[in-house]
């Protein structure tokens, strides 16, 4: 029991996928413009991490060496398929704010490398703790990261059409650097460096 | 069924088999695979994999490639790791069908340079002694000062190079040197030194008297050149090196010269503990 | 002509997939400490890239569309890729030993590059012809070495640079990348 929860707690902070690992940068700093972004990304990426940790966890013993890759990347497609048809008929808004990130995901180093490094090694709870850990980890990280772009980038904070808060400098003059690429790069930087200062992540 | 489900499953067997096919193809018509190939694959399996350059070969794996040539190689090896390691070498000697169970020449690296040079200026610069040493020959009084910077201890592959923040100087540790001698070439004052393990003592100092700089002494243990130490080994442990004016412990003899480390003056002679 | 010229300026330099579309960050912070891996990352790449694209046109215009199954683009051309990393990696092992030792681990990691998976994705969704489809994955390439190589370049010297301890690694390469990236939206002035 303790082993299932220190594997939930490990994907969250000591070995945040975003932050610590450094894998999954592409979607999360594509994505991150606005917090609408992050929660969909973050929902895509939640469903196809547990379900994919799930059917590699059940199949580790079935599975030959050599075809090991192929295997996991098809299973994978196959769910991101499911999830990208899925947000084209239910969220059709989202899936267009998404772009190619949605398919995108079958690529997600995260999802790869946890099957390979985790699930095909481990049993089944653990392997759903660590997807869920994992991706509540990535989840965090990139909420935040997409607050900050929001919120100096257009200056006011909408999270799905309800406007929350609008400051009052930044609405009418935003910095919207910190919308284009160049903003991500600086926000993850001062963020991962803030981190490490405070002593809340190692460096690896 | 479902047309649709029909015609996916369809496609993709057919993608699929495709795939397969340029696969077989490809490993059909490509030159053969080099067979030595095979063997050095398995060799570099049992090699330490630090790729410290020990050998004489750019990495493990091109050792490994030498020693798929010609395995009589490794039994005079100079790969200390893998000497070093009784259960590796067991098995690279069953694969191999070798009896490798003779010993070959270990080395350390020593530094010699005890650090204790007073600081001339302080120095604000590319953190690196290459390129401070070439600013003044080094912030430190003595011009052939160790200046800690580390660049010797960058290059390590075993981590044996620690640098003491206080005196500023590089300290080796014996117990974990592998001998590869990757730090020689990065020190710029050529302070270090491959010698064989079995050496019982060396010199910390290098203090070149014929190259030295008006003002710029030796610290307070450095070498005075007074060569009580060549007069006081009876059996000739100890001869003096004209050209460096400094005593010399020759590396092929490697005898204990506890006599001349009790004499020095300066007791600048330090052991090697091991 | 004049509009392959385009479609390869803006492949390599407006939109380039690393600094404006976010793809291929992976390997550009991984490999970019070496210049000389760097390049033969870079070089590894176009050839997939070119190879993957030509393929999946293929595929997507004479396979999938007549058929109405283009949502399977995503699984065909997944494995389209793998297949081709294998290939190369193949040919490489057999014909030039030393290459394939000094690319390493770098070779299969290709096939988890979201560039070389997002270039075709591109290709087939911007609706671009055979012949404008090789000239944007090549120029897609070009700017991927190109990017890749300055970033190494610049990161050797970082090496020796006194860096705060928070700093070290990966935050500092953000930053060059960051200014990197604001100097080639320069670049959006040229066609």
């Amino acid at each position: 029991m303790k082993a299932i929860i220190e594997n939930l707690m490990n994907g969250i902070i000591k070995s945040n996928p975003v932050l610590v690992l450094l894998l999954g940068l592409c979607p999360t700093l594509a994505v991150s413009t606005s917090i609408d972004n992050a929660f969909g990304m973050t929902a895509a990426v939640l469903f196809v991490l547990i379900s994919s940790n799930i059917i590699v966890s059940l199949i580790r013993k079935f599975t030959p060496e050599r075809v090991r890759i192929p295997v996991f990347i098809v299973i994978i497609a196959t769910l991101v398929t499911i999830v990208d048809l899925s947000m084209q008929a239910f969220l059709p808004a989202l899936s267009k704010s998404l772009g190619i990130f949605i398919p995108l995901i079958v690529v997600n180093c995260i999802i790869l490398g946890r099957a390979e490094a985790f699930a095909s090694k481990n049993k089944l709870p653990n392997s759903i703790m660590d997807a869920l850990g994992m991706g509540i980890g990535f989840g965090i990280a990139i909420t935040i990261i997409s607050f900050f772009r929001q919120v100096i980038g257009t200056g006011d904070l909408t999270i799905f059409d309800i406007k929350i808060l609008q400051v009052p400098g930044l609405i009418d003059n935003p910095m919207s650097i910190f919308i284009l690429p160049m903003g991500a790069f600086l926000v993850v930087s001062i963020l991962i460096a803030t981190l490490r200062y405070t002593g809340v992540i190692n460096s690896g | 069924m479902d047309s649709n489900a029909l015609i996916i499953i369809i496609s993709l067997t057919l993608v699929g088999l495709g795939c397969g096919i340029a696969i077989f193809l490809a490993n059909r018509f490509l030159p053969e695979e080099d067979k030595q190939l095979k063997k050095t694959e398995e060799i570099s399996k049992y090699l330490p994999g630090a790729n410290c350059g020990a050998c004489g070969q750019p990495g493990c794996f091109a050792y490994a490639g030498e020693v798929a040539k010609n395995s009589d190689i490794l039994k005079k090896s100079p790969c200390m790791q893998l000497m070093n390691d009784e259960k590796k070498l067991k098995e690279l000697s069953e694969y191999l069908g070798l009896d490798l169970s003779g010993s070959s020449t270990k080395k350390i690296a020593v530094v010699h340079c005890s650090g204790d040079s007073e600081i001339l200026f302080e120095y604000k610069g590319i953190n690196s002694c290459k390129s401070a040493s070439l600013l003044s020959a080094g912030y430190k009084k003595c011009p052939f000062g160790c200046l800690g910077f580390g660049d010797c201890a960058a290059v390590c592959p075993v981590n044996a190079i620690s640098i003491d923040q206080k005196k500023k100087v590089a300290v080796v540790d014996p117990k974990k040197c592998i001998g590869c001698g990757l730090c020689v070439n990065e020190c710029p004052f050529q302070l270090i030194e491959i010698i064989p393990a079995e050496m019982p003592q060396y010199l910390a100092c290098n203090y070149l008297s014929k190259k030295n700089i008006p003002n710029r002494e030796r610290c307070s243990i450095g070498c005075i050149h007074c060569r009580l130490c060549v007069k006081a080994s009876e059996k000739g442990e100890v001869t003096w090196d004209e050209q460096k004016d400094l005593p010399y412990f020759d590396p092929e003899k490697c005898v204990s010269a506890s006599a001349a480390i009790d004499k020095c003056p300066k007791k600048v002679i330090f052991p090697i503990n091991k | 002509m004049d509009n392959l010229f385009a479609i390869f300026i803006s492949m390599a330099l407006i939109n380039n997939l690393v600094l404006s579309k976010f793809l291929g960050l992976c390997p550009f912070f991984g490999v970019s400490k070496k210049l000389s891996n760097a390049i033969s990352m870079g070089l590894a790449v176009i050839m997939v890239m070119m190879a993957a694209s030509i393929v999946s046109w293929f595929l997507y215009f004479h396979l999938l569309i007549p058929f109405g199954i283009g949502y399977m683009s995503t699984v065909i051309f997944i494995l389209v890729i793998a297949s081709l990393v294998q290939i190369l990696e193949l040919t490489i092992r057999r014909t030039n030993v030393t290459l394939y030792n000094s690319l390493g681990i770098y070779l299969p990691l290709i096939t988890t590059n979201c560039a070389v998976l997002g270039i075709t994705f591109i290709n087939v969704r911007t609706g671009y012809n055979l012949i404008e489809t090789i000239v944007s994955a090549l120029g897609a390439g070009v700017g991927f070495t190109l990017v890749l190589a300055i970033m190494s370049g610049i990161r050797e010297r970082l090496e020796l640079a006194d860096i705060p301890e928070s700093f070290k690694g990966i935050p500092v390469a953000f930053l060059v990348a960051m200014m990197l990236g604001i100097c080639f939206i320069a670049f959006s002035g040229m066609v």
